[in-house]
């Protein structure tokens, strides 16, 4: 997660740009969809307006955060101290924040890392990620402010693979089953969760029926068509992995 | 009583002049070119001032009311030349402190220990504490009402000027000035180069400092000796250049830092835990500083307490002066030659303490003969530095989960011969290394661009973060023609943007070496195409469509955006809906900043926003 904060050297009175077609699509392929102005809005921190109280911090000589972030200097083991960072500069952020937005979740899933050395979000193993219950309940908040911002699928597809990892079944079938009937979202990696949360239950019924619809959108997406030759067979997914993924490379 | 009074007053000032210069500095851009021509303003005028046996014409009272105005020298960034205008104000009280300190001295000449151990005092006190404006201020109180207690000094005639004794000790400090900068890319070789490591770096080198200025340096200065100790010192320094960085090359090697980091000797004295010295362990670095910098640092300390007059008769009246002067002569030839003389300063530093040797020796009571001699036997030892030609291949020998090795420069034929992957400059030392990788990945880029021992470039798994937030950037500012890239430019993103749009590309990166070096392909040698890269953004052309910074490496003060002069330079420089972005992880801040941050946005811009770009890294 980045924050970028942009400065503009006139008076703003239109929206913010959205990127051009060519751009928008390499975008989204980095995980950034930038379709229309509320993929936009959701990413957007609305700040109250007088946010500090030291400004010697940045100026002058001697300047004091020349010190203050000689603690954010590379460690060897950095254990979880990277994460227990992150969360403590969201949660002195979030107060200042006026509106519900995609902080309060990071804030909270930041603070959710309770562990080892690879316990942090920068791990890119979703094993090593934790979850709470609270980082997903503010992200559902924005989710109904939002619904049909493309930059929440895209956090909730990531979210997926980790509850879907952790084997987190009950929060699968709180959140998910809510986005897909109550929002109507029928992106593919919704339904996958679904599909891994049912074969979990042993419903092999209700999982070939989640991934019949993913396949009828996108009939070579691969994960779902191991799931459906595990589900056929009326087999569970191997405990150390899930379809699409294969953690032995 | 007085005695500590005046290590106060000493102590105090040199913080005070330390301020000056940072505040200067920033005023003209805030770059280490432009830190050295400040150091070398204050150097100058002090020196000048030192030359007179009291107050140099100009009252020491209103001069230091004025001093404490140069604290404003920030608010002029982005307009250089009137910072540099309104600095030159500050020349006659800074002229009137030096020839304070020099009245001080003439009267207690033993007070020189003091004078030089409260200089390391106030620098160890404003780096370990970093007070910022306030602090500037108190020191600039602090040091006034100490002054007022202090006797002034009684004004006497000025003696007629003797040019000749003047030139070893000139030539002395304006050699180690030299060498420190040419020994400045390895300091932080082996470590973050955050402000606690330099502080521990500083110290350890100051206790070698004073142990040597004590003990050698203090028993040679009050013997006839004393001009021959400093020549063997100066020559000492100036022959021994390469070894001092070959030194430095060797202790980079993955046996040799572990031979002196392993050894179980400090096992047993500090009862750590890895296999060597940790990197955050509070004797690490002062023990690499010591293997690397304690001879040059004795040296030194042996040369400048001898450059100094036992009486007044013996140098003149001119004891300090020369060393402040040939000090600040030094910092501004290489504030105005700046970064494309440093390949070359090894051997001008060399040649300067070879010639400050050779005029210590000429200024020696021997027999004519003896004299013409040994000057010209030092004349051809000038041949050793200019003919000096150290290893500079430098390796890793940290390692973390990989092991790291420089890269090979390919042996294609397109690669521009003139193009390394290694270039030191100024406390910099920007290069390729190479990670290793399994099988599976040894097809893939795995080239990182460091700089001293902090990694720059974005991982395989984090370059598609790097490369989104660019193009974010750039789609907010809707399709910038002209764009400003502050800090280490990251070639990827650039060239996934140039793909899908035309634009002209500036650099402001210090040094400009290593924003060459990011931009350059590793693999293939190509580089991309950018108008101007030039060390801070005062010296952009603009106006700029965007102007976009990347938080890296932040810890290290070099590396750090985080300065409200930059802002206010990115907004002189922007067109009239253009803008600026900075963009940052929230690991790489600590709680009580951020906020601060966005509050200096909102000073500066008239509009401002804060977006959260949800990115993950690559799975």
């Amino acid at each position: 997660m980045r924050f970028a904060i942009v400065g503009q050297r006139g008076v703003r009175n239109d929206v913010w740009a959205l990127p051009w077609s060519d751009l928008a699509s390499r975008l989204e392929e980095l995980g950034l969809p930038l379709w229309n102005q509320e993929d936009l809005s959701a990413l957007q921190l609305p700040t109250k307006d007088d946010l500090g109280n030291n400004p010697w911090l940045f100026r002058g000589p001697f300047r004091p955060v020349n010190l203050a972030l000689a603690d954010t200097a590379f460690r060897l083991v950095a254990e979880n101290s990277l994460s227990q960072r992150a969360a403590a500069v969201c949660d002195e952020l979030l107060p200042l924040v006026l509106q519900p937005s995609l902080l309060s979740f990071y804030a909270a899933e930041f603070s959710a890392q309770e562990y080892s050395v690879h316990d942090t979000y920068l791990q890119s193993n979703p094993l090593a990620i934790e979850v709470s219950e609270d980082a997903l309940e503010k992200l559902m908040e924005l989710t109904l402010l939002h619904p049909q911002a493309k930059t929440l699928h895209r956090t909730w597809a990531e979210v997926g693979v980790v509850l879907v990892e952790l084997r987190e079944i009950g929060w699968i079938q709180q959140y998910f089953q809510r986005l897909w009937q109550e929002l109507g979202w029928q992106d593919a990696e919704i339904r996958l969760a679904l599909a891994h949360a049912a074969m979990e239950m042993l419903d092999f019924d209700l999982a070939l029926d989640h991934i019949h619809a993913i396949l009828a959108q996108y009939p070579d997406f691969g994960p779902a068509l191991e799931l459906q030759h595990l589900a056929e067979k009326q087999e569970q997914v191997p405990r150390d992995a899930h379809a699409g993924h294969n953690h032995g490379d | 009583m007085r005695t500590l009074r005046l290590f106060l007053y000493f102590t105090a000032l040199v913080g005070l002049l330390l301020g000056i210069s940072d505040s200067l500095s920033l005023a003209l851009g805030g770059s280490t070119a432009d830190s050295f021509l400040a150091n070398g303003f204050v150097l100058l005028a002090l020196g000048l001032g030192a030359r007179f046996r009291c107050v140099g014409f100009v009252p020491l009272r209103a001069s230091f009311l004025l001093l404490g105005f140069a604290g404003i020298l920030p608010l002029l960034a982005g307009f250089a030349p009137l910072g540099a205008a309104f600095a030159a104000f500050f020349f006659l009280p800074l002229r009137a402190v030096g020839a304070c300190i020099s009245g001080i001295l003439r009267q207690q000449p033993h007070h020189l220990s003091l004078l030089a151990l409260a200089s390391w005092c106030g620098w160890l006190l404003t780096t370990a504490w970093a007070p910022g404006l306030p602090g500037f201020l108190l020191l600039w109180l602090v040091a006034a009402i100490l002054q007022r207690t202090l006797p002034t000094p009684e004004p006497e005639p000025s003696p007629p000027l003797a040019f000749l004794p003047l030139l070893p000790p000139a030539f002395s400090a304006a050699g180690i000035v030299l060498l420190f900068l040419a020994l400045s890319p390895y300091l932080s070789l082996f470590d973050s180069g955050a402000l606690p490591q330099d502080l521990r770096r500083g110290a350890s080198l100051g206790m070698v400092f004073f142990l040597c200025w004590f003990t050698f340096g203090s028993g040679f200065a009050n013997t006839p000796a004393r001009k021959g100790i400093a020549a063997l010192g100066s020559l000492a320094l100036g022959l021994g250049w390469p070894y001092f960085v070959s030194n430095i090359a060797q202790l980079s090697s993955t046996e040799n830092y572990f031979r002196w980091l392993g050894d179980p000797r400090l096992h047993n004295l500090f009862s750590f835990a890895t296999r060597s010295v940790p990197e955050e362990h509070p004797v690490y670095v002062p023990i690499l500083t010591c293997i690397g910098f304690a001879l040059p640092s004795a040296l030194t300390a042996l040369v400048l307490r001898n450059a100094f007059a036992r009486n007044h008769q013996d140098w003149g009246p001119y004891s300090l002066a020369p060393l402040l002067l040939g000090s600040g002569v030094a910092f501004l030839f290489c504030g105005f030659f700046a970064y494309p003389l440093f390949p070359y300063l090894g051997w001008i530093a060399g040649t300067t303490l070879v010639s400050a040797a050779m005029f210590f020796w000429w200024n020696l009571s021997l027999p004519k003969p003896l004299r013409w001699l040994g000057t010209a036997s030092l004349l051809c030892c000038l041949y050793f530095p200019l003919h000096a030609a150290p290893a500079l291949t430098f390796q890793h020998p940290l390692m973390d989960a990989y092991v790291w090795t420089p890269a090979p420069k390919p042996s294609n034929a397109s690669w521009p011969q003139h193009d390394s992957l290694q270039t030191a400059n100024y406390f910099s030392l920007p290069r390729y290394l190479l990670r290793n990788a399994t099988p599976s990945q040894l097809a893939l880029d795995r080239t990182f661009l460091f700089d001293d021992r902090n990694s720059l470039a974005a991982g395989l798994e984090k370059q598609g973060i790097r490369e989104a937030e660019f193009l974010f950037a750039a789609a907010l500012a809707r399709n910038p023609q002209k764009i400003c890239w502050v800090g280490p430019p990251n070639r990827q993103a650039l060239q996934a943007l140039k793909q899908r749009a035309p634009m002209e590309l500036s650099v402001a990166c210090d040094p400009p070496n290593l924003g060459r070096l990011a931009l350059l392909n590793p693999i293939s040698g190509e580089s991309f195409p950018s108008l101007s890269i030039q060390p801070s953004l005062t010296r952009c052309e603009g106006p700029f469509d965007l102007v976009f910074m990347q938080g890296q490496a932040m810890w290290e003060q070099r590396h750090s955006l985080l300065r409200a002069e930059i802002l206010r330079q990115a907004f002189l420089r922007l067109k009239e809906q253009g803008l600026c972005v900075f963009v940052a992880s929230p690991e790489d801040f600590v709680p009580g900043i951020l906020p601060q941050w966005i509050q200096e946005f909102k000073n500066i811009f008239p509009t401002t926003q804060v977006f959260l770009l949800p990115l993950a890294p690559t799975k």
